[in-house]
């Protein structure tokens, strides 16, 4: 197994985009100014394992890809206090496979050294994460993590969390969803990865994108899976990824 | 060497090279030999190669059984029949194998009956394998092998991996290939091209014979037919071309003198009134039309227009319809209960359908050799005139059913394309070749180059493939999970990988993909399928048409179409496209040069009674028919020009902000497919937009935004890089998607059926998207992805005469000539109604989200400003 090297962050970057007030997009991860955070959701290692088993020869590609943006993260941005990983880091639900085990400790390697801190939300895919964790010392949260500075929840959004500091705090981000949205135009048709940004009851609500490329995503509003997403979705706001982070105003304008 | 036989044996000598009691059974029951029996059994006696084309009902099976069929009497006389396989049949329809198995065991039991008489017996055992035979069935042929063999393609390459069973073929002496016509122009063909060479090599000895229905290039059908000693060198091979026995009776019908003039309503009722007066007049007819769909509409129709005639005594056939129902309609037809059967390509093949004297074709059959196909189901027998009637409904089918029945009554038939090299039935053969024992490479790959697909396979590609089974592709560490075989440098072999290996190959083993059906919904409320090649082409907001009604289409996910009522609206997207047949060629460059004659004709002012005579003469149809043909090119002429094959005419006409550009192209769909994405993308090049196609057997148009010249579209696209440019043009298309998906899953990167589950259509699509993604990006040229690419130009497309004819126009071989009409020309109006839409992306997703996000900041911005002013 390869060993990670340190990325050098490259100068002249431009400002992270500014999704809300304090909480950034540098590619298809949100950054939380007041708690120097990182947070990343639904890696989905091992997905072409899974595949394989069914009788699907597809070769690997998913962890090039993954470590292809987090080379873009840290070129923007080098050192973090924390990095969370929001949940389904691997695709198995059950036993951690072969694939999973090399390329979550390759992945927790690069992300130590880039941040100080590095914790794991259990996503309903990570049933059986914590020996993976344990081995490579960094922390697990079953339910959600709780961050005090900028008074943020972070979860992976298959449940409503039943925490007390999920009912404190006043903004809440989620994974799961993989959302992705259709640009259309006469006949052109493309899928974008997104965020997106909202409301659930007072609180305010950011999904994240999935940071897995086996698919681009799914659209909310056809089929959202979160229980946080079972609502009216036409005043969320979307910011769409590819080269840069574009935004484009809410769901019910799109074009 | 292919040699051609011109003369039939005397009866006397056919009659000496047959066992004496199946001499007099073909005296007594045939009064003696048809014409290919004649040509033919004497050389199949001598154990030689023989191709033999013939119309059906002409007793081609017959000749090849007889030779058999005498010589294991002979062998029984002697005592010496002994308990193993001495003759394979291979048919590629399953029913069929069922008819004929019944047409053999037909005259053995006579045979029986007669030797009885003499205190003899022939113990001759004829037994079928095919997917459905069980596995008593099976172990029961294991111990007791039957003398005659029958089975598919595929069930013969289970078999051949059998091997206990394959030890029953060792001395096989004769293998039969029926319909090889059918087979020869797929990959199913490919297939069994490389399985005839498995089964040669357990049994050497073995004569091939080929029964073929009227076909061209005979010669190379032969070729692929009997494969190669060693590459470079062909197996020698007879051919019996006796496919013109039959005297034909054909005609074009229009049901109006005027085509364009007319109310739908009119054309209707016309059309339903000639088919009725046709049928009625005959005792059975078979009408064919070109989609399944249509097969529907004209039952439907001819019992509403006809209250109880048809009541029972009319019924449809076609490939939708359920196994049972289709038995049901064969057996009425064969009983002659039938009035009249409406099928669209399903009753083109084989089975014995009785008497039919009168054959309609709704729609011109886009090809000859599949008109003579679908004509000669009338007639069935050897001296009977075969009764042909093709109907038309628009002018240009006029002309090009004109055309076709010419060349129909002249025997020229357009030429089958034999795919070539193709890298994913390889991979599939090749695993089957070892899976039994270890092989060497050396070996493995001289015996595929003897079947004549892959003649020429160079060593690099079959090198690609076995890197691909062996998991090179997949990267060192996890090499061992993607490996399906092990090579060995040192020693030159190869070998299985894996204890399920046989299993893996007998269970995904064969070509024909799924065909993927989407089911379409409002909300929950089921309302029908759609062939998923036909939804691919929907966009948000096209009315289609299903059962009868209208919808919209709102969105897809997953197998699921989700649509609304589009009551009264007209339907945005022909129905028919993704079954439509295309328009060979070889006809296609017939209907120029007819279009050339004319437009000579026009230009040296000839006078309208000596045009019309020329196209009554020229195209063997009625004065009706002529004369709207003349009044047709009399419009096209006045109006603007004619195109034909040494002028290509390309109009180019504005509506509004949009340009359209039609080329007339009349080369047929595959050829404008290949040009029209090729043109397209070369325009987008220039223009930085997306190109919008409309397409069809006539032509093509370019439709896009703006303004732009079309000398410098011509001059900008070069004949060596035009099979790049498609490749490019082709990068993101769904088409290419799907015959990924078809390839992958030959090539066993997706198993249909692993570890006893099968996949539905819908999961192997979205395993080969996610599949298809990786591929690309691993490597654009991985043998699998370069297979469907090569799949698509070349046996979907017909990118080898798309090349030529830009090579054409580049040395001003063919003119071109831009005219620039007030609205479109009359040879361009089908085009523009009816012509297939298609998109050719040029803008990439960068480009695409950036200019979207300008459109949204813009919409924010005057919102803002609207604010402001209040």
């Amino acid at each position: 197994m390869p060993k990670p090297t340190l990325i050098e962050s490259k100068t002249h970057s431009p400002l992270p985009v500014e999704l809300a007030p304090g909480f950034h997009a540098i590619d298809l991860g949100l950054y939380i100014a007041a708690d120097d955070c990182l947070v990343i959701s639904d890696l989905q290692l091992g997905i072409e394992e899974h595949y394989n088993s069914m009788g699907v020869m597809i070769p690997r590609f998913n962890f090039i890809e993954v470590k292809k943006h987090f080379k873009k993260i840290f070129e923007k941005k080098m050192h973090f206090s924390h990095i969370v990983l929001d949940g389904d880091i691997k695709h198995e639900f059950a036993k951690s496979s072969n694939q999973e085990w090399r390329e979550i400790i390759e992945l927790l390697e690069l992300l130590s050294l880039h941040a100080a801190h590095i914790s794991i939300v259990k996503g309903n895919h990570d049933l059986w994460i914590d020996p993976i964790a344990r081995f490579a010392k960094v922390d697990i949260h079953n339910q959600g993590l709780y961050l005090e500075k900028s008074n943020t929840y972070l979860c992976h959004g298959h449940e409503i969390p039943q925490t007390l500091e999920y009912e404190k705090a006043t903004t809440i981000v989620i994974g799961h969803d993989h959302p992705a949205i259709e640009l259309q135009e006469g006949a052109k048709r493309e899928k974008f990865k997104c965020f997106l940004v909202g409301k659930y009851g007072k609180k305010r609500l950011i999904v994240l994108p999935s940071f897995n490329f086996a698919a681009v995503g799914s659209d909310p509003r056809v089929a959202a899976l979160s229980p946080f997403l079972k609502q009216n979705l036409d005043s969320f706001q979307a910011w769409m990824v590819e080269d840069e982070v574009y935004a484009f105003g809410k769901l019910k304008d799109l074009p | 060497m292919i040699t051609h036989l011109t003369q039939k044996y005397p009866e006397k000598e056919v009659y000496a090279a047959l066992h004496p009691l199946l001499g007099a059974f073909f005296k007594h029951h045939f009064k003696g030999f048809t014409e290919p029996q004649l040509y033919s059994i004497v050389n199949i006696h001598q154990r030689q190669n023989i191709l033999i084309s013939a119309p059906t009902g002409t007793g081609k099976t017959l000749s090849a059984f007889a030779a058999v069929l005498s010589e294991l009497m002979t062998l029984s006389d002697a005592g010496k029949l002994e308990d193993k396989i001495y003759c394979v049949y291979i048919s590629p329809l399953r029913a069929l194998s069922n008819d004929i198995e019944k047409n053999l065991n037909g005259p053995l039991e006579e045979i029986q009956k007669a030797a009885k008489k003499l205190g003899k017996e022939f113990p001759i055992r004829v037994a079928v394998r095919t997917g459905d035979t069980t596995a008593s069935e099976k172990s029961k042929m294991l111990s007791k092998p039957p003398h005659i063999l029958i089975t598919t393609p595929e069930s013969m390459a289970i078999t051949l991996t059998a091997p206990k069973f394959s030890l029953n073929m060792k001395e096989a002496q004769w293998m039969i290939i029926d319909e090889i016509h059918a087979l020869a122009a797929g990959k199913r063909g490919v297939q069994m091209a490389l399985t005839l060479e498995s089964l040669q090599r357990i049994a050497p000895a073995i004569t091939r014979i080929g029964l073929s229905a009227t076909v061209a290039p005979i010669d190379e059908v032969a070729k692929y037919l009997v494969g190669n000693w060693h590459a470079g060198t062909e197996r020698d091979c007879k051919v019996v071309d006796i496919s013109h026995i039959k005297k034909m009776d054909l005609k074009v019908l229009s049901p109006l003198p005027d085509l364009i003039n007319t109310t739908t309503k009119k054309t209707h009722e016309a059309l339903y009134r000639t088919l009725d007066d046709l049928i009625q007049a005959h005792k059975t007819t078979i009408v064919f039309t070109n989609t399944r769909a249509a097969t529907e509409r004209v039952v439907h129709h001819l019992k509403e227009k006809s209250p109880g005639t048809y009541e029972g005594f009319i019924g449809a056939h076609h490939s939708s319809l359920s196994r049972e129902h289709r038995l049901m309609v064969e057996n009425q037809l064969k009983e002659g209960k039938l009035k009249c059967c409406v099928s669209s390509t399903s009753l083109e093949l084989g089975i014995d359908i009785g008497y039919v004297d009168l054959v309609i074709l709704l729609g011109s059959p886009k090809g000859v050799a599949r008109a003579l196909q679908r004509i000669g189901r009338a007639g069935h027998r050897l001296h009977d005139t075969v009764k042909g009637r093709i109907v038309v409904m628009d002018r240009d089918d006029l002309v090009e059913c004109g055309v076709l029945l010419k060349n129909a009554l002249e025997k020229k038939i357009d030429r089958v394309n034999i795919p070539k090299n193709c890298l994913d039935v390889l991979a599939q053969h090749i695993f089957g070749m070892v899976v039994n024992e270890p092989r060497g490479v050396d070996e493995v790959f001289d015996e595929i180059r003897r079947a004549y697909p892959y003649s020429n396979l160079a060593r690099a590609d079959f090198q690609e493939v076995l890197n691909y089974l062996s998991g090179v592709y997949a990267g060192l560490e996890v090499r061992n999970v993607y490996a399906k075989i092990w090579v060995d440098e040192k020693t030159g072999l190869m070998g299985k990988r894996g204890k399920l290996a046989r299993v893996l190959y007998m269970t995904n083993v064969g070509t024909i993909p799924d065909e993927a059906k989407m089911t379409v919904k409002i909300g929950e409320n089921r309302i029908g399928t759609l062939d998923e090649g036909f939804m691919e082409r929907l966009k948000r907001g096209d009315k289609f048409v299903l059962g009868g009604s209208v919808f919209e289409y709102l969105f897809a996910r997953g197998m699921t179409v989700q649509a609304k009522p589009a009551t009264g609206q007209l339907p945005t997207v022909p129905a028919w496209f993704s079954e439509m047949l295309p328009l060979s060629y070889d006809l296609a460059m017939d209907i120029q040069k007819f279009r050339q004659l004319m437009d000579e004709k026009f230009r040296a002012k000839r006078s309208k009674k000596e045009i019309v005579e020329f196209v009554d003469k020229y195209l063997y149809v009625d004065a009706n028919a002529a004369n709207a043909i003349y009044e047709y090119f009399k419009e096209q002429f006045e109006y603007a020009e004619i195109p034909h094959h040494g002028k290509l005419i390309i109009e180019t006409v504005r509506e509004g902000d949009m340009s359209y550009w039609v080329f007339h192209t009349l080369f047929g769909r595959r050829v404008n497919d290949a040009l029209s994405r090729a043109y397209a993308f070369a325009l987008g090049r220039l223009l930085h937009k997306d190109i919008d196609i409309l397409l069809s057997d006539n032509g093509f148009a370019l439709l896009f935004h703006g303004k732009a010249s079309p000398e410098k579209l011509m001059a900008s696209v070069h004949s060596w890089e035009f099979r790049k440019i498609l490749e490019v043009a082709l990068r993101d298309s769904e088409v290419l998607r799907r015959r990924f998906r078809h390839c992958a899953t030959r090539a066993l990167m997706i198993l249909r059926n692993y570890r006893g589950r099968v996949k539905s259509v819908g999961r192997q699509q979205m395993s080969s998207r996610l599949l298809l993604s990786a591929v690309m990006r691993l490597d654009e040229n991985f043998s699998v992805l370069r297979e469907a690419r090569r799949e698509v130009m070349e046996d979907l497309m017909d990118i080898t005469h798309a090349h030529e004819i830009v090579i054409a126009l580049e040395q001003k071989m063919m003119g071109t000539q831009i005219i620039q009409p007030e609205s479109f020309t009359p040879f361009a109006f089908s085009l523009i109604a009816q012509g297939h839409h298609d998109t050719v992306k040029m803008e990439d997703r960068l480009a695409f989200i950036k200019r979207m996000h300008e459109k949204v900041l813009l919409k924010v911005e005057a919102k803002e400003a609207k604010a402001k002013s209040k």
